[in-house]
């Protein structure tokens, strides 16, 4: 029954948004000041909190720990929203034709029938090459704009490269300050003409979000490929939808507007300093950058009320006993209400002893949970591996999905729980489920909540 | 008074650098004048108002217990990456390597999850690939499956895309370098003379004085002339992201870590390392990771910036 787009954040209006400041959505395992909470997030829109696996080490030799850190967005609407300064990308290829490319135009309404005067819009269109409908400029003449969104036609190949590049040039024609910016790039096929290359167009995405420009990949039908455009989501920080009937177009394009409005951290980026003797030795479904002492990773944006959290792995040598601080985690964003640069922090703290009934008893199960479920993504990822290599059958795929299904369903991730029944009915089917395990896979990553 | 929550490890200090909050201070404006507090277990001198210390995190306000049966560090050899961000000490036994939770974590696109393992046996160190999509090279060698490499003290080792120079354990005899230093007067007269001779004793103090004043091998200089780059010994990382390249190519074309320039043997080997636009030599895109040798006066060209490499 629930047959429709299978979306990263799919919103349920039946649910009350938790509030930030709310004890039930911030609280983790023990010990939480709930009047520091309020006072922090009335300044800061969003609040840091780690976690470690465990509170105590052995003093004598080598200890591994998870450090879980949770960054959660206040859920007040905090004055009126950012202007956005988005470019719609949008594949006109042949395959595009009837349909689809109705179902486009009119999504492309509604995108601008939700702007308002002081939104920026830029529209970027590509086939053979990239070309740009509309350059950037304010939503003033709604009914102009729409009517060049009628008049586009067909082409004949997919040069999605360029179309990202000039899309992002459109969306860097405009100062940042003072705008949520945001590239929607929309295909149903694979690319077919200019570079073709898988590195170099994923490499072109993390350029442009070093520029801070984000992607938001959303996949039309069986045709695209799916490795491409969660690898675009996952770089930039955006999002993975996928259509899987043109019909829903409209639905996602209004859906991903929203988010974008509801947006009150960008270019969200965490890193971890470790002291003397500590290694990271890894930072789960991410590719951290190093520096002296530090590893650095990219997070997703943050919408209002929702939380999302990254797991990491420390190595830690032995040294004298007592308490150290083993790390500091700081998450750096652009508050999108006030454009400012915002950097919180938490400092991870452990205690190094060599009594072993400490060690037992200072497991946290929270931390546990979620290093369970950060290995069930690297299980679906290989799963998913193993489906598009045809390494496994399609009966031992089904059995591994039950696997991390029960799994998620245990640890309360019913939403990705349900994306896999839904890929489990596909295979069943006899049809791929790549397309949609691939968003789980990006959402259990980040870790999103709401 | 400040103390109290932090104690609480339980408790996560939520992070509010503005400077309203009256509970944190920050450095800026406490320490100048009070005393610096030294740490019990590193040593090192910090600003009164830090709670941990700053280099190895230390909770300040406590002492350390010491405990008895801690293992006598034993001295290990260590991996450095060439531009000195990440360094590794290795442990006795089994070394994993790869980009996921391994002992040396390299987060490159280039290495593989489970890449290499290093193996420290006594005062021998080896290196093993584990089938590693990209391969492990030693000093240029490609690691075979199933063999073994012995890493020797300042050899560079190579997974996948990123190299580490191999740091062999300080011996605590430190005699030989003095020795050396002595004998070299006794070289200087015979210097001129012969080349053979020339030869063999610089090869004798070479391992002396190379880690000191590494001497460049080349130069990479723009067509324009605005800028101008020494080739050093082993690989020269090139980008446009300071800090963590050897030649910054302040290009918006370039790629934050776009190519590695290998000078060895007196060749020069450029391999593109998956930019973002490109590397050209005489005009000739290179394929990703595929090294290619240049002649001096070859034209490269990174991102739109094209340089000239000359060899000295």
């Amino acid at each position: 029954m629930n047959d429709s787009t299978q979306m990263i954040f799919p919103d349920d209006p039946n649910k009350t948004r938790i509030g930030g400041i709310d004890p039930n959505a911030t609280q983790m395992g023990t010990g939480w000041d709930a009047n520091r909470t309020a006072m922090a997030s009335s300044m800061q829109a969003i609040t840091l909190e780690c976690v470690a696996e465990n509170n105590y080490a052995l003093a004598t030799g080598n200890t591994r720990e998870h450090i879980l850190a949770k960054i959660t967005a206040g859920g007040m609407a905090m004055g009126a929203r950012m202007p956005v300064n988005i470019c719609l990308i949008l594949d006109h290829s042949g395959s595009m034709e009837g349909p689809p490319m109705e179902f486009m135009k009119q999504a492309c309404g509604y995108v601008v029938d939700l702007l308002e005067p002081n939104d920026v819009l830029s529209i970027v269109t590509f086939a053979d090459n990239a070309e740009v409908m509309m350059p950037a400029r304010r939503v003033v003449n709604k009914a102009l704009i729409k009517e060049h969104i009628n008049r586009l036609d067909l082409g004949n190949t997919t040069n999605l490269y360029d179309g990202i590049a000039l899309g992002c040039s459109q969306v860097a024609s405009i100062p940042a300050q003072g705008y949520v910016n945001r590239a929607l790039l929309f295909t149903d096929g694979e690319p077919t003409a200019g570079n073709k290359d898988f590195s170099a167009i994923v490499g072109q995405v993390t350029e442009q979000k070093s520029r801070g420009i984000t992607v938001t990949a959303l996949g039309l039908g069986q045709e695209y490929n799916e490795e491409l455009l969660a690898a675009i989501a996952k770089r930039s920080g955006g999002n993975y939808y996928y259509i899987t009937r043109p019909e829903l177009i409209p639905e996602v394009f209004r859906k991903e507007l929203e988010t974008l409005m509801m947006l009150v951290a960008r270019n969200v980026r965490m890193r971890v300093q470790m002291s003397r003797w500590v290694q990271v030795r890894q930072i789960y479904g991410k590719l951290p950058t190093f520096g002296y002492r530090s590893a650095e990773v990219t997070l997703a944006d943050l919408e209002r009320g929702e939380a999302q959290s990254a797991i990491i792995e420390l190595g830690l040598d032995s040294r004298p006993g007592g308490k150290y601080r083993v790390a500091k985690v700081e998450v750096t964003y652009d508050d999108s209400v006030t454009g400012r640069t915002e950097t919180v922090s938490s400092d991870v703290v452990v205690e190094f002893t060599t009594d072993a009934g400490l060690i037992s008893s200072g497991v946290n199960p929270v931390v546990q949970r979620e290093i369970e479920v950060a290995e069930a993504s690297r299980n679906l990822e290989k799963t998913v591996m193993g489906m598009r290599t045809q390494q496994i059958a399609p009966a031992d795929a089904v059995r591994e999905l039950e696997k991390t299904r029960s799994l998620l369903i245990d640890q309360g991730r019913t939403l990705q729980a349900q994306d896999i029944q839904n890929a489990i009915n596909d295979i069943k089917q006899g049809t791929g489920a790549e397309k949609t395990l691939v968003g789980t896979i990006i959402n259990l990553d980040r870790g999103k909540s709401k | 008074m400040s103390y109290d929550f932090s104690i609480d490890q339980d408790k996560t200090q939520i992070g509010t650098m503005n400077a309203d909050t009256t509970q944190m201070v920050t450095n800026a404006n406490a320490t100048q004048y009070a005393a610096n507090v030294i740490c019990p277990v590193c040593q090192t001198p910090n600003p009164p108002s830090e709670i941990y210390c700053t280099d190895c995190g230390f909770m300040l306000s406590a002492q350390p217990v010491e405990i008895a049966d801690i293992p006598q560090a034993q001295p290990t050899g260590k991996l450095t990456t060439v531009d000195g961000t990440q360094e590794f000490s290795l442990q006795m036994g089994e070394n994993t390597v790869g980009r996921e939770s391994a002992d040396v974590l390299v987060a490159h696109n280039t290495v593989s999850r489970k890449h290499a393992k290093i193996i420290v046996e006594g005062a021998s160190v080896f290196v093993e690939d584990m089938g590693s999509t990209n391969g492990t090279y030693v000093a240029g060698n490609r690691v075979m499956q199933g063999e073994r490499m012995e890493l020797k003290d300042g050899c560079e080792v190579t997974f996948g895309g990123v190299t580490f120079k191999y740091t062999a354990p300080e011996m605590p005899a430190g005699e030989p370098e003095q020795e050396a230093s002595t004998e070299e007067p006794s070289v200087e007269p015979v210097e001129e003379q012969t080349v053979e001779s020339d030869v063999i004793e610089s090869d004798a103090i070479e391992p002396e004085e190379e880690p000191q004043a590494p001497v460049a091998l080349g130069s990479m200089v723009s067509i324009d002339g605005s800028l101008s780059f020494e080739i050093m010994p082993g690989v020269n990382t090139i980008g446009r992201r300071a800090g963590s390249n050897m030649i910054v190519v302040p290009d918006s074309y370039a790629s934050g870590h776009h190519a590695d320039l290998t000078a060895e043997d007196g060749n020069f080997v450029l391999t593109d390392v998956g930019s973002t636009n490109g590397t050209l030599v005489n005009g000739v895109k290179l394929d990703a990771n595929a090294p290619r040798e240049l002649q001096p006066g070859d034209e490269i060209t990174i991102g739109q910036t094209v340089f000239k490499i000359e060899v000295i």
